[in-house]
């Protein structure tokens, strides 16, 4: 189990994505997957799955633009 | 004894106690009637320091801690009747200055913090559109790039509380709608800039004497230098202005309520009826006592919320928590003051303008639906189980 794939998993269940178009590199603000209720949800799941605080300053694209740049902010955090 | 304050946050709150007493209510009735902003309170308030309260000394604040800020806020909530005023000093002072403290460059910090502490600079957070209301970022407003590598801002916005006193507005535009919250971001914007026109004072049902009006920007340009935070940052920068905001904004309202309290225990042992005081009633006096219990609540969780903040946490939900049981306190004792008073209660007066200025607390800072929506989502509902962490792969 990966940080992408719980991270993929979790956005095709609660923004009621396909999970075949959630390629690691493929933006989910373009797509319009994630829009600011959606990346609060995410933001959520994340402090609660991976017991990290997600400050409010972290709230941008360079961290939620793809699944790949949400594992790497998380596994950054985690480090 | 107040098991929440120290000496000093108590001889502090008594101090804003006398000080509002003496220097804010005056020709409050003409001006509520008139929707008149009271420069002279502002200007008191400002040589107390209050308009900085929370931010950092070396930009001119006073740099109280969150309960020391929360005393200070009840206090004034406690004796000045002016709810008008207060409203615009706190969206001046999160919605305005702590966004700058937040997220601006040391430059704007410099430029504009200590005009916006000592008073002389009245600060204005424009997010709100006709289409964009609890959908906040769903924004028309557009930040389009310059030549110059600055920014040309062109829009409406609406519910812009202090607009018609602000010096400067914190504004909220997007450079690319298709990228969403992604695109907006928040820009420090003043009044004079060309193309920035302020609109008519709006009426409200209450906070009357709090300033409200759309503002309009037609091929407004400010340099990047403006930029609060990183391109993009929008959505932060709200998010962490709101968060302050919900903490403090009814910290005031708590003050409030312990002076309808004792105004209506004053009113129910005065005032007779069957040859004996209204508060012999049992029907007025469990009134009454609801009311002393609501204000009981609303204080625990206040200060909960201010200790939390204080010890480094973020007490998203205590604070969303807080927000909620505190407004919808203030409307339901502001009904039960005006009922206690009866029939002097419902007419043009204190009674009556304290509960026309309770029902904003419901809506604005996000309405008590959207409080509640966010303390589902912070109680995990919705979310699924966490999982066992040892087999992920970081």
């Amino acid at each position: 189990v990966t940080v992408e794939s719980e991270v993929r998993e979790f956005i095709a269940e609660k923004l009621n994505a396909k999970i075949g178009e959630l390629s690691d590199d493929a933006s989910l603000i373009a797509s319009g997957v994630l829009d600011s209720l959606g990346l609060m949800e995410v933001a959520l799941y994340l402090e609660r799955q991976y017991r990290i605080e997600v400050a409010d300053v972290d709230l941008h694209a360079d961290n939620f633009e793809t699944v790949r740049t949400i594992a790497r902010y998380v596994t950054g955090k985690i480090r | 004894m107040d098991p929440w304050l120290t000496q000093e946050q108590r001889d502090l709150y008594e101090t804003i106690t006398r000080f509002a007493h003496r220097e804010l209510n005056d020709d409050l009735q003409s001006r509520d009637e008139q929707g008149a902003f009271s420069w002279h309170g502002w200007k008191k308030c400002a040589e107390l320091g209050l308009p900085g309260l929370a931010v950092p000394a070396e930009y001119g604040g006073a740099g109280a801690d969150a309960v020391t800020t929360m005393a200070a806020l009840e206090a004034l909530g406690y004796g000045c009747r002016d709810n008008g005023l207060i409203f615009s000093l706190n969206a001046h002072l999160w919605a305005g200055a702590m966004p700058i403290v937040k997220f601006g460059t040391e430059r704007l910090k410099r430029r504009y913090l200590p005009g916006l502490c000592d008073g002389s600079l009245i600060a204005s957070h424009a997010l709100s559109e006709p289409e964009a209301g609890s959908d906040a970022l769903a924004l028309t407003a557009r930040a389009t790039l310059t030549a110059d590598g600055g920014y040309e801002l062109t829009g409406t916005k609406t519910f812009v509380t202090n607009a018609p006193v602000a010096d400067v507005f914190i504004v909220f535009a997007s450079t690319d709608p298709a990228r969403r919250f992604a695109g907006v971001s928040a820009y420090v914007v003043d009044r004079d800039t060309p193309g920035l026109s302020v609109g008519k004072q709006v009426g409200k049902l209450g906070l009357r004497t709090s300033p409200m009006s759309e503002i309009h920007m037609e091929h407004c340009r400010v340099p990047a230098s403006q930029l609060l935070g990183p391109p993009g940052a929008g959505l932060a920068v709200f998010n962490a202005a709101m968060r302050l905001e919900r903490a403090f904004i009814l910290a005031a309202g708590v003050g409030a309520l312990r002076r309808d309290l004792e105004r209506c225990v004053e009113h129910a042992r005065l005032r007779r009826q069957y040859g004996r005081p209204i508060g012999d009633f049992q029907a007025v006096a469990h009134r009454i006592v609801g009311m002393r219990l609501r204000l009981e609540t609303s204080r625990l969780l206040l200060y909960h919320v201010g200790r939390l903040l204080d010890a480094g946490h973020d007490a998203a939900l205590e604070i969303t928590l807080a927000k909620l049981h505190i407004s919808e306190t203030l409307v339901t004792s502001a009904l039960d003051a005006v009922q206690v008073h009866g029939g002097a209660g419902y007419l043009t007066g204190d009674a009556e303008r304290g509960l026309r200025d309770a029902v904003g607390s419901r809506i604005y800072s996000g309405t008590s639906e959207v409080q509640q929506n966010i303390a589902a989502r912070l109680l995990g509902l919705g979310l699924p189980e966490r999982q066992d962490r040892k087999d992920v792969i970081a």
